[in-house]
């Protein structure tokens, strides 16, 4: 599965030469959009992330910059203001949820209120879907029970969540995700 | 080669509302090899990257070779940086991995291959240039990620925990050659860990952090023996330094029992009031009050300080349970089983020592009672220092290492009312000592001790121990950020 790859640093990059090794790593054209001299953006599987997590110290020193990279499952303005703001200070490696969880902890009204409207207009039985199945601990045969749906109608339910949010909450990272939103909705 | 002065260096990131470096003022000498230490989060790293220029410094001045260099570019500071992954890239030999940060300088091909080459010697892994790194052992990876930092020819090379992934084994083996690297590339080091052991054995220079402070600058030696506050005590040296809270009396000191007696009110086991009589559940004897007495008790006021105003006859009449006891009750009574002319009266009985009972405090329907304490004599050239404390509490602070077995050193012969018996806790075997854990005077205690002959200490023993008040370390116990050393104990005094 393929995710975006945001990129923040201390200190302006190359991106172009970051955009080689990159390649050179994973065998296939990477191409870094810049979007200032100091941050940009990424598409590449989401198995690069484990290496990323222990390339990051090497970049850093060959670059001479610290580098702050978060893994989100969308490229929309969600993610953009993830990057504008970096809840975490700390340069690294994050996926989304670890930055929602921390403009939680932090009181990062904008990001929370943010996402809390990106959820805002989804249909009600798609996000109930969604929130039993995190609830049931990924677990569909038991959601679908909880939910006294069909197994069918709880995948179709689920699909259309995926599809009209774009979160694949079936993945792990993105489950976590999920679950903080669903956390952030309660509060508002 | 350089210096590097760091001067009222602080570090704020945005959003935070405190600061994650604070005023970190050092001048780092020529070839020195300073190491950083402290718990995570104390500001060591963040505090080496804003020398490599990897973060903006936030207050204050930092100077590589008599230049500024707080808006320098980190390429342009003549730094090179070890990290603690000993990741490399993969995709890359082992060549190429040292070889990438000069290509992206541009470099000559020919100064990035002698360099290169130059740093395979030094690091004997010549042999594997061609290789990739999965092919190459922990240790071997490690050396290479030493490498990429030496073809930098950097004037100040940064270590960021370069051993913390390694097994203790390897680890130990690295560090040595670190200390000779370090030797042959004659570079400013400085090196952060939280391995106080690491910290020891290589730096000329230890800073010791906490919560982004500086707490003590030091040569290991020093920092050993006069750690300025509680916590470089308690971080620096294994197991940690001993704490004891003892009250200065003169030329004594009281090791006081921390174990605190507590007694809940328990209104079931209320000792009724009949008359002029006190009547103790369980106790055959009934213990007559003076009608005086009663009406003084009456009088108190302050019903927590009731216990202060026991009559010296209750104390001597209750009932003891041995000849170091005595039974005192105390508390507070409901009026129905008392006499009219008396709103309340002692209910709860507890143990303690006769001498003890006007210590004895209440608070929140607990009764607070101080158990029996060690009072042994401070050494005579602490005496005059510790004056201004007379009558107070202080920390007294013991290394494991300083707590001996009762045969083995002079401790024993030299400060016999420090000699205690201790009932074995935990016995830990490290083939040629013992660690053991124990209590004294109430308050955890640990000693580390030879192994003598072939005899076990288990669980349970006994064992003799002495306390060798030479290197005792004394710190002000007034608030938790001011437990300040009063004096640095063996190698002379030192008063702050």
């Amino acid at each position: 599965m393929d995710k975006y790859y945001f990129i923040k640093t201390t200190r302006p990059i190359n991106f172009g030469s970051l955009s080689d090794l990159f390649s050179n790593h994973l065998g296939h054209q990477i191409k870094i959009i810049e979007l200032n001299s100091q941050a940009g953006y990424f598409l590449a599987s989401s198995d690069l992330a484990v290496d990323l997590y222990s390339f990051l110290s090497l970049i850093s020193s060959d670059y001479n910059t610290s580098l702050l990279v978060f893994v989100s499952p969308k490229n929309d303005a969600i993610a953009h203001l993830f990057l504008a703001e970096t809840p975490i200070n700390q340069p690294g490696l994050y996926h989304l949820s670890e930055l929602l969880l921390a403009a939680i902890v932090n009181h990062n009204e904008k990001i929370t209120v943010a996402v809390s409207k990106a959820f805002k207009d989804l249909p009600y039985q798609l996000f109930q879907t969604a929130d039993i199945y995190i609830q049931c601990g990924l677990n569909g045969q038991l959601a679908s029970q909880k939910l006294y749906l069909h197994r069918n109608t709880f995948n179709y339910r689920l699909n259309q969540f995926v599809e009209l949010t774009g979160i694949d909450i079936r993945e792990y990272w993105n489950a976590q995700y999920f679950a903080l939103i669903r956390k952030t909705l309660r509060n508002k | 080669m350089a210096e590097v002065i760091l001067t009222g260096v602080g570090k704020r990131y945005e959003g935070n509302d405190r600061n994650s470096v604070t005023d970190f003022n050092i001048t780092i000498a020529d070839k020195e090899f300073i190491v950083f230490v402290g718990p995570s989060g104390c500001g060591k790293s963040t505090t080496l990257r804003m020398i490599a220029g990897l973060e903006d410094i936030t207050e204050g001045e930092l100077i590589i070779d008599g230049k500024v260099c707080n808006e320098v570019p980190p390429k342009d500071r003549g730094i090179a940086m070890v990290f603690q992954s000993y990741a490399l890239y993969p995709h890359m030999s082992v060549y190429d991995n040292m070889a990438f940060g000069l290509k992206i300088q541009h470099l000559p091909k020919v100064e990035i291959d002698q360099r290169v080459r130059e740093a395979a010697r030094i690091l004997e892994i010549t042999e594997f240039l061609q290789r990739k790194p999965k092919a190459l052992s922990g240790g071997q990876r490690q050396r290479v990620a030493l490498g990429r930092a030496i073809v930098r020819h950097a004037s100040v090379v940064l270590m960021d925990e370069p051993l913390s992934n390694l097994d203790a084994k390897l680890r130990v083996q690295m560090r040595s050659e670190i200390i000779r690297l370090h030797e042959q590339m004659n570079a400013t080091t400085i090196y952060v860990t939280h391995d106080q052991t690491e910290a020891m054995t290589m730096a000329t220079r230890i800073v010791v952090m906490k919560d982004g402070f500086i707490q003590q600058i030091g040569s290991p030696i020093e920092i050993y023996h006069q750690p300025r506050n509680v916590f470089v005590a308690g971080f620096i040296g294994s197991p940690a330094m001993n704490f004891l809270t003892a009250e200065i009396r003169g030329k004594e000191m009281a090791i006081m029992h921390n174990e605190i007696h507590t007694v809940k009110k328990d209104l079931a086991e209320l000792i009724r009031v009949d008359g002029t009589k006190v009547i103790i559940p369980g106790e055959e004897d009934r213990i007559e009050l003076s009608k005086e007495e009663i009406e003084e008790l009456a009088k108190v006021e302050d019903k927590s300080d009731l216990v202060r105003h026991l009559p010296a006859s209750v104390l001597e009449k209750l009932p003891t349970q041995n000849l170091d006891e005595i039974v005192i009750s105390v508390g507070f009574g409901g009026k129905n089983n008392l006499p009219k002319h008396i709103d309340y009266v002692l209910l709860e009985t507890i143990h303690v020592e006769k001498d003890k009972a006007s210590k004895v405090a209440v608070k929140d329907n607990v009764v607070y009672v101080p158990l029996d304490e060690k009072v042994v004599k401070i050494p005579a050239e602490f005496v005059k220092a510790l004056a201004p404390y007379d009558g107070k509490m202080v920390i007294f602070g013991v290394r494991p290492e300083d707590v001996h077995h009762e045969a083995d050193g002079e401790s024993a012969k030299l400060f016999p009312d420090a000699l205690f018996e201790m009932d074995v806790d935990v016995a830990e075997l490290l083939g040629h000592e013992y660690i053991l854990h124990g209590k004294y005077s109430g308050q955890t205690i640990i000693s580390k001790v030879p192994v003598v002959g072939n005899k076990d200490i288990h669980i349970g023993d006994k064992v003799r121990l002495a306390l060798d008040l030479r290197k005792a370390h004394f710190f002000k116990i007034d608030t938790p950020e001011e437990k300040e050393a009063i004096l640095m104990s063996d190698w002379g005094l030192c008063i702050i």
